[in-house]
């Protein structure tokens, strides 16, 4: 469903991670997240890598929370006009 | 007929007449189907509708008995519509009518056949299957809603996505939802929210109605449209018992718009506990681990500390011996034993000065010392002096003389005893002025 099997490694990437983490889309992010802690959690996980994990983590979480935002959402009309043009206007 | 009239004629009451009428025509006609158009529609307060159907050449009066028949669509005059019926007697008018058990628009069942024969086409070209269905995601951005400004609809979506994630924004693209023309605009709100990228999930939709007001969404340009969106759509199309096309090639299928609204959008507080959760059991692991941290990094800094002291003894070698090696360069040898020259000159001209400077410092010291000392006896001598001469001048014979006392002498010999004497013996007197010479006349002892 979504290839975060591939973008688990990339994201522990001390370099690039955080980048990494920040394209990261809601649910995608909500998936590494359970990855992360599972295999945290598991043992399973080399020291040094779980260090990355958990800094990754905190990273994620950080982003997820700014993705789930704290404006208030509007209602706004879109429409477009004979020439082509979009206009967007609040209801 | 001249039977009749031979026996005894019984006369039926038309009562019993139609009453027979009625037992044999509803023994015919116990459910008939037929079509017709509706006109002389009169809903009797008591809730029963009669009404006549026609066609061209024959009517037939109908009647609907109040919450007998289920009617969803508007029931009007001049409409045509397919019913079934049970044919019967009136009897207190003695006129055939229709109880009607059954009754929908006759458009209906074209629209019906219409529906069912775009149905299997769309299914067989694949447009229903499930494999090519698109993932709603968890949490849009923003949600785009094609539907009617005015309905109920986008009313229900708002308010159930403010109450789930208020922070979503809607984009609604206002559209016609039924009659002419509605198709064409639901496709154009379909691509114009798809160019606009302003949303990741599109919601389409309307209220309930009959499959004719509902017809927009089984148009196969809607179909296709929705079909061809690269946005995920939900679909939301009349009541849960309607099913249209839109419906079967949607992504999600939700049976009211509330439910659509809850299809899209997660409840934010959940989410948000969701991600504490997660994020407390990474921390409740990173906690189990500071006590390695804590030694790891005794363990790293007492390393460190250790190289450096290695490298230090060692660099301090490498100076030592680099010094060492500079000194035993010929030009340094020379510099060095030229400088030691030059030190023991220094050394032995600053002694021999050093020497003589002190000589001359204790010199000139006792000079001052004996000076000091010269100086101060030579005070003390003067005042012993005049104390002495002052002492002296007590014991001067002359100052006695002067207060009036006289020396005698004899023979050089200064009397102070008369015994000294005998008679006639010659002294000499000296006084404080002045001499004489006397005879001595007697003694006294």
């Amino acid at each position: 469903m979504v290839d975060t099997k591939v973008n688990l490694e990339a994201l522990l990437d001390k370099k690039d991670g955080k980048k990494a983490i920040n394209n990261l889309k809601f649910e995608s992010g909500m998936e590494v997240l359970e990855q992360l802690v599972s295999k945290v959690e598991s043992g399973s996980m080399p020291l040094d890598k779980a260090v990355d994990a958990y800094e990754a983590a905190s990273d994620l979480v950080k982003h997820l929370r700014s993705l789930l935002g704290d404006a208030e959402g509007k209602l706004k009309i879109l429409q477009e006009n004979s020439a082509g043009n979009i206009s967007i206007k609040d209801s | 007929m001249t039977e009749l009239a031979l026996i005894e004629t019984k006369y039926l009451s038309v009562s019993e007449l139609t009453n027979l009428l009625r037992i044999s025509v509803e023994a015919q006609f116990p459910s008939i189907p037929f079509e017709g158009e509706v006109s002389g529609l009169k809903k009797a307060s008591s809730g029963h509708i009669y009404l006549t159907i026609k066609d061209q050449n024959s009517q037939i009066p109908a009647v609907i008995w109040k919450g007998s028949v289920k009617i969803d669509f508007d029931l009007e005059d001049g409409l045509s519509v397919y019913c079934y019926g049970k044919v019967t007697v009136y009897p207190a008018q003695g006129k055939l009518q229709v109880v009607i058990q059954k009754i929908s628009p006759a458009g209906e069942g074209l629209l019906q056949k219409k529906f069912l024969a775009l149905k299997k086409k769309l299914e067989i070209e694949g447009l229903f299957a499930n494999e090519r269905k698109r993932k709603i995601p968890y949490l849009p951005k923003a949600v785009g809603v094609v539907t009617s400004q005015t309905g109920a609809v986008i009313q229900d979506i708002l308010v159930k996505i403010k109450e789930r994630m208020p922070t979503i924004d809607i984009f609604l693209v206002p559209v016609k939802v039924q009659g002419k023309g509605s198709g064409d605009e639901i496709v154009e709100g379909i691509k114009l929210l798809n160019r606009s990228q302003l949303v990741d999930v599109i919601i389409v939709g309307r209220g309930g109605g009959s499959l004719e007001d509902l017809w927009a969404f089984n148009e196969e340009h809607v179909v296709k449209a929705i079909f061809g969106s690269t946005i995920p759509i939900v679909s939301a199309v009349g009541h849960e018992t309607d099913i249209s096309l839109s419906d079967l090639v949607a992504d999600a299928r939700a049976p009211t718009p509330t439910a659509a609204a809850e299809l899209v959008v997660p409840k934010r507080y959940e989410v948000l506990a969701r991600i504490d959760e997660l994020f407390g059991r990474i921390l409740d692991f990173k906690r189990r681990f500071e006590p390695f941290w804590q030694r790891l990094d005794e363990v790293e800094m007492r390393l460190t500390a250790g190289l450096k002291n290695i490298f230090h003894n060692k660099e301090l070698m490498l100076q030592t011996a680099q010094a060492k090696i500079r000194s035993l360069e010929p030009a340094n040898v020379i510099k060095i034993l030229r400088g030691n020259i030059q030190n023991l000159i220094n050394k032995i001209s600053r002694s021999g000065f050093d020497r003589l400077s002190r000589v001359d410092k204790k010199l000139s010291d006792l000079s001052n010392r004996s000076q000091f000392v010269s100086e101060r006896s030579i005070e003390r001598r003067a005042a012993q002096l005049s104390n002495l001469s002052a002492r002296l001048e007590g014991v001067n014979p002359k100052s006695v003389l002067r207060r009036g006392f006289s020396i005698v002498t004899f023979n050089g010999k200064v009397i102070s005893n008369s015994s000294d004497l005998k008679k006639s013996d010659l002294v000499e007197m000296t006084f404080d002025i002045g001499r004489a010479e006397a005879e001595i006349k007697s003694l006294t002892k």
